[in-house]
């Protein structure tokens, strides 16, 4: 539906943006645009809630909590999606 | 406006929380600072009447901004603000209705699947998606992308007379 409105970005493209969103990057009116889609849009709100709670939620866990396999688990993981790219 | 102070309008969900941030604003009138350095974008928003049907919500409240404002596209903002007094007459039911009878009056001018669709969408939908969905259903009446803008000043208008707000 929004692909009738000029410049209203997509729920996808919310998902993308999200990150920069809460780090204050965002360009003013990409912030703007961004703050007025979820006024209309349940989904993203919800979505963008969910990743302030995951942020506080990792924030509160120390490095140290990881387990050493697990840590290696995630480490090889990631450079295998790192040598993809 | 730098230095100016400036009546204007700021819609928040239930409890005076703010939609994007949740930062629940004091209701007894204290004022609220932008964090220090805030860059731009991140300061105290709020809106002009015109601009009201874009940032619908759960509580209307008019506010004082205090300077330096800027005055943007569909905001204004301030590096600090104030909550004056809740607009007790705002119904969310009264104006989801107006824009689900826009859009049936739509459907009747020039009749398509399309518009029908965006009719019973709106009719289960909360007043703020309600009033998205009537302006999309009138850049698909009117063929014209420049209707979504239109419809949205027209939504702000029928808000100002229902709620009686005026510009001070």
């Amino acid at each position: 539906m929004s692909a009738r409105v000029p410049d209203q970005p997509t729920c996808r493209q919310i998902v993308e943006l999200v990150t920069d969103y809460l780090e204050g990057k965002l360009p003013l009116r990409e912030r703007t645009l961004f703050e007025q889609h979820l006024v209309y849009c349940d989904w993203c709100r919800v979505y963008l809630e969910q990743m302030r709670q995951t942020i506080r939620a990792a924030g509160e866990v120390p490095e140290e909590a990881l387990d050493p396999d697990r840590r290696d688990d995630l480490l090889q993981v990631f450079r295998r999606w790192k040598a993809k790219k | 406006m730098e230095g100016e102070e400036v009546i204007a309008f700021k819609w928040l969900a239930k409890g005076a929380v703010a939609p994007f941030t949740g930062f629940r604003w004091p209701v007894n009138g204290s004022w609220v600072s932008a964090p220090p350095g805030a860059t731009d974008g991140l300061g105290v928003h709020a809106c002009r009447i015109a601009h009201l049907a874009f940032w619908v919500g759960e509580e209307l409240w008019r506010v004082e901004l205090q300077g330096p404002i800027v005055e943007r596209e569909t905001q204004l903002e301030g590096s600090s603000g104030r909550l004056l007094d809740r607009i007790a007459a705002w119904d969310p039911e009264a104006f989801r209705q107006a824009c689900v009878e826009r859009i049936a009056g739509f459907h009747a001018e020039t009749p398509s699947a399309e518009l029908s669709d965006y009719l019973a969408l709106a009719k289960t939908v909360d007043a703020p998606i309600a009033s998205f969905v009537a302006a999309v259903a009138a850049v698909a009446a009117r063929g014209a992308r420049s209707a979504f803008e239109e419809e949205r000043a027209r939504q702000s208008g029928w808000l100002a007379r229902a709620l009686q707000l005026r510009e001070e």
